[in-house]
């Protein structure tokens, strides 16, 4: 048909025009080349304006009906036996082990899709984890390879069973048996959980039920592989079941172990409301309605934060125990914080490093943990802008951050350490060939081990960052400068101040050197310095380094209040370290105001304890009465927020009876002594950890009460004082003074000396406040009255 | 047979480039066993199992060609690439037929064999699409050329554009009047 070049273009200039024209030039055809060709025209025009697509259709049927005989028989030391199945994932087949080693049937799974060679060396690693699953409720993963053609399988247990369902059906299983097969589901997925393996697409086809009642979980991990963890796949390939698929797996969001309890939650709720053989099904009553809505709760933060906590509550049920309130705990605001900022690298660093701080909250000071909060916070917002490493980074860690949440380890010695090793080690193996990655992991993982006070780990992992991290981009050079950041932290922390300050140093020299403007970083850099200085007693630059921060302030925008807050705090440190006492008197008022507005309000652990620190500049200075009136603020606020356990409430009655002995308030003081004294007593089961409370106590019972018992406590404090090698000279010669003066009251002829020469130490010590001194001189004037 | 150098194809395509027709038919033969081997492997019958053209090609251009492979090498493999998904389709489709006609398959569930009616006629629709298309491409090249790349190879507007050297424009016109004239053709 020749016509049809003629057709086409008649057709192509008919589109361009509008109606009327159209008809026209319609018409025009007509005459040009007769009815029929007009009549075709017509037709063609009429296809055109019909929106269905035949083509797509045809092809669409085509592919899916293809059918080539070109399955492989034989894969790997397996035979294939027969089809048993297909999915969105590929196809099962039973399988048998063909060389005769010993009998032994599989399900062999061929994986839909081909892998680009990265993806075949991801999903060999994958393999490689998903091997390590070993739990009685779990098929294992036994082998898997490649076709010839490129096409990966696995082969796995091969599980006779019901899927759950079924067994509901056909077992009537009372609540309780079911609820105990339930029970086994989930210390199955908590297994796989630990390992850093999420299921992805639970369902009840997925769980078989053998005929000892006990259930095996299929397809672990194994949609992972499918989809590749490389996130090219668009939410469209992703393979899921929607009707048991999370929120956030559905709208593509990233998956984690949350994802899986979410699907256990309907799965609960389905397994309890099926209808067996007698068209029984198991009512839910409202504390299991509580339970399956605490699990699917839409927002990740809210469920359980693990499947062992789901399974504690279920257990808790099963014997009439009250379950766990789902209350506003700091744990459930630490995750919400989580969710909130989960985007990138960042959060899932912070979640390591503030779960490392829950955990291990005992060990750690509280304003410390505070502190490392902040920089876990700052070093994250960093990282964000990293969005070409974050995905890697983030997947990696979202996955041990589902185990290091403390939640899972309540009661328990947790494991997160030797998560965070396993990490390490992980990708020193797997990201050998990705060294920008491995890089920004180490730094994480630097990070996390850094929250948990691993700091040897954390510089080793830092320092092989840094080194991982050189060229001459702006973008390197802040990254390094970032990584060298961290160093300094690192190190500050564990006490290295000298390496601190260098590291700082070298960091602000390569911002300088690339122009980097930013404050934050700065600030950061600055501060890590600044304390680094104090300790070095190198107190004036450290107070110059302070004020560069106050004056950077002004440009961190919507972090400035958090920042002043601890920049004032420190620096009211470094004037006290510099004897500008009047100055730090100010400067603590000042940063305890900071905290006020930067929390809120005053109930919060934060502003109290830099008020306590204020009333104790108020106490050296020689305003004891002023001291005692904030001490007292200071301790009812921290009574509502502490429990009578706490170490902090110690240090705070402490303080306040040495403000009341102070002003001669004997009476009033002991009680405090007391308490706290008997607190410690009962935490620790020695004096280590309160020296001076035990030696204002020596003090009181010299002034006041049992004189030789006195004595004792005083020895003691001295003791503990010149053991401790970390507090500066001026406490030991406070202690010595005090048991001197002791001594010297019992008569004891020698002692006057050792008054003096304590007294001259004192008094001679820049460190040591003016109110501080009349104290001591006060103090001794007890011993010269004597002789 | 599946493992060919890179290097090799390379020098077949180079051959190709300069006028050499043996050249061009090795390349299109290896290129039609490559997309076999991996619809063979991977399309099964189950819903949802089915891979794409776009996979197809995706797939097969890595293999042939590797990540590495330049713009140029690319651009004259997609065509082929749809070119032999087309074939395999149509092979396929040309042997049920064949079976069908053959009428010795006994048929006993009324679901399945209304399937296979469905399928019967999607297989001659197929056919039909086929033959309108090399009619088409007697008479314009490159409007047939434009239909397979987007319905057998899956490529997006600009990889076509950028394929048959013109402008997204000019595609998004040729897929309308070609689609129009299929959609006549096997109408008739």
């Amino acid at each position: 048909m020749a016509a049809d070049a003629v057709a086409l273009a008649a057709l192509d200039e008919l589109l361009l025009l509008g109606a009327p024209e159209r008809a026209a030039a319609l018409q025009r055809w007509r005459r040009e080349q007769g009815d029929e060709f007009h009549e075709f025209l017509l037709r063609l025009l009429a296809a055109d304006s019909d929106a269905s697509d035949p083509l797509a259709v045809v092809v669409g049927d085509a592919m899916r009906t293809l059918d080539l005989p070109a399955q492989p028989l034989q894969l790997g030391a397996y035979r294939l036996l027969q089809e048993i199945g297909s999915g969105g994932m590929g196809t099962v087949f039973l399988a048998e082990r063909s060389d005769g080693a010993y009998a032994q049937q599989v399900a062999i799974k061929l994986l839909r899709g081909f892998p680009t060679r990265d993806g075949m060396r991801r999903l060999r690693q994958e393999r490689q984890i998903l091997a390590t699953l070993d739990h009685p409720c779990i098929a294992r993963l036994l082998d898997g390879g490649e076709t010839p053609a490129g096409q990966p399988w696995l082969a796995l247990e091969y599980v006779a069973g019901l899927p759950l369902g079924e067994w509901v059906a056909q077992h009537s299983p009372s609540r309780g048996q079911r609820l105990q097969l339930f029970e086994h589901v989930l210390a199955a997925v908590q297994h796989a959980h630990q390992r850093l393996v999420v299921h992805r697409d639970l369902k009840p086809a997925n769980i078989l039920v053998r005929s000892d009642g006990m259930p095996r979980l299929l397809d672990f991990g194994i949609a992972k592989l499918v989809e590749g963890d490389d996130g090219t796949r668009d939410t469209s390939t992703r393979v899921m079941t929607p009707a048991w698929a999370s929120p956030e797996q559905q709208a593509g969001r990233p998956i984690t172990t949350a994802s899986d309890i979410y699907t256990l939650g309907l799965l609960l709720r389905d397994l309890l409301l099926g209808a067996d053989a007698r068209g029984g099904t198991t009512a839910l009553d409202a504390e299991l309605r509580g339970v399956v809505a605490r699990a699917t709760a839409t927002d990740p933060a809210l469920r359980y934060a693990s499947a062992e906590a789901f399974a504690e509550d279920l257990a808790r049920y099963r014997s009439g125990r009250p379950l766990r309130a789902s209350a506003d705990t700091p744990l459930y605001r630490l995750r919400k914080f989580l969710h909130r900022h989960r985007l990138g690298v960042a959060m899932a660093a912070a979640a390591l490093v503030l779960a490392g701080m829950f955990v291990w909250r005992l060990d750690a000071e509280r304003r410390r943990a505070v502190v490392a909060e902040a920089n876990a916070a700052n070093a994250l917002a960093q990282a964000r802008r990293e969005s070409a490493r974050a995905v890697a980074v983030n997947d990696f860690l979202v996955s041990l951050f589902g185990q290091a949440d403390p939640a899972n380890n309540r009661g328990a010695k947790p494991d997160a350490r030797t998560l965070l090793e396993q990490g390490a080690a992980r990708i020193e193996t797997e990201l050998k060939d990705q060294p920008e990655i491995r890089a920004a992991l180490q730094q994480t993982l630097a990070l996390a081990m850094r929250g948990l006070g691993e700091h040897e780990r954390a510089e080793h992992l830092i320092q092989a960052s840094i080194a991982a991290t050189s060229g001459d981009s702006f973008d390197i050079g802040r990254l390094r400068a970032d990584r060298i950041a961290l160093l300094a932290s690192i190190r500050a922390r564990s006490g290295n101040r000298s390496g601190a300050l260098e590291a700082a140093d070298q960091a602000l020299v390569l911002l300088d050197r690339i122009g980097d403007e930013d404050a934050e970083r700065r600030v950061e850099l600055e501060n890590t310095r600044a304390m680094a200085l104090k300790w070095l007693d190198r107190t004036d630059e450290a107070a110059l380094a302070l004020e560069r921060v106050l004056a950077l302030l002004p440009r961190l925008g919507s972090r400035e209040a958090e920042h002043r807050a601890y920049a004032t705090d420190n620096l009211a440190h470094v004037r006290e370290a510099q004897g500008r006492w009047d100055d730090a008197q100010q400067t603590a008022f000042a940063a305890a105001a900071a905290f006020r507005a930067l929390r809120g309000n005053d109930s919060h652990p934060e502003p109290q304890a830099v008020s306590a620190y204020a009333a104790s500049l108020l106490l050296m200075r020689g305003e004891a009465a002023a001291a005692r009136g904030l001490y007292e603020k200071v301790l009812s606020e921290q009574r509502k927020l502490f429990e009578a356990s706490d170490r902090r409430l110690t240090n705070t009655e402490t303080g306040l009876a040495r403000s009341l002995l102070r002003l001669g308030d004997a009476a009033a003081a002991k009680p405090l002594l007391d308490t706290a004294l008997a607190r410690c007593e009962k935490s620790f089961g020695d004096h280590v950890r309160c020296p001076l409370t035990l030696q204002i106590m020596g003090e009181w019972n010299n002034a006041y009460g049992d004189r030789a018992l006195a004595l004792t406590q005083l020895a003691e404090a001295v003791a503990l004082r010149e053991d401790d090698k970390e507090i500066p000279e001026r406490s030991r010669w406070s202690a010595r003074l005090a048991l001197a003066v002791a001594e010297c009251r019992g008569g004891e002829k020698a002692a006057a000396k050792s008054v003096a020469t304590a007294l001259a130490a004192l008094l001679a010590d820049m460190h040591v406040a003016p109110g501080d001194k009349r104290h001591f001189e006060h103090q001794a004037q007890a011993c010269s009255d004597r002789h | 047979m599946l493992a060919s150098p890179p290097q090799q194809i390379t020098q077949l395509l180079r051959a190709w480039e300069a006028g050499d027709g043996v050249a061009r038919e090795s390349v299109v033969n290896l290129v039609y066993d490559h997309v076999r081997a991996i619809a063979a492997c991977s399309l099964r019958h189950a819903p949802g199992a089915t891979l794409t053209p776009t996979e197809i090609a995706h797939e097969a251009l890595l293999r042939i060609l590797g990540a590495e492979a330049g713009w140029q090498d690319r651009r004259h493999f997609f065509h082929v690439i749809a070119q032999a998904t087309r074939q395999i389709l149509v092979d396929a489709a040309r042997r049920r037929h064949a079976d069908k006609r053959g009428g010795a398959v006994e048929r006993i569930d009324i679901a399945e064999a209304a399937e296979q009616i469905a399928s019967a006629d999607s297989d001659a629709q197929l056919l039909r699409i086929d033959a309108a298309l090399a009619e088409l491409g007697r008479s314009d090249q490159r409007r047939a050329r434009t239909i397979e790349l987007v319905y057998f190879g899956g490529y997006s507007r600009a990889e076509i554009a950028a394929t048959l050297d013109v402008s997204e424009g000019t595609v998004d016109r040729d897929l309308r009047l070609a689609r129009a004239w299929l959609k006549v053709a096997i109408e008739a």
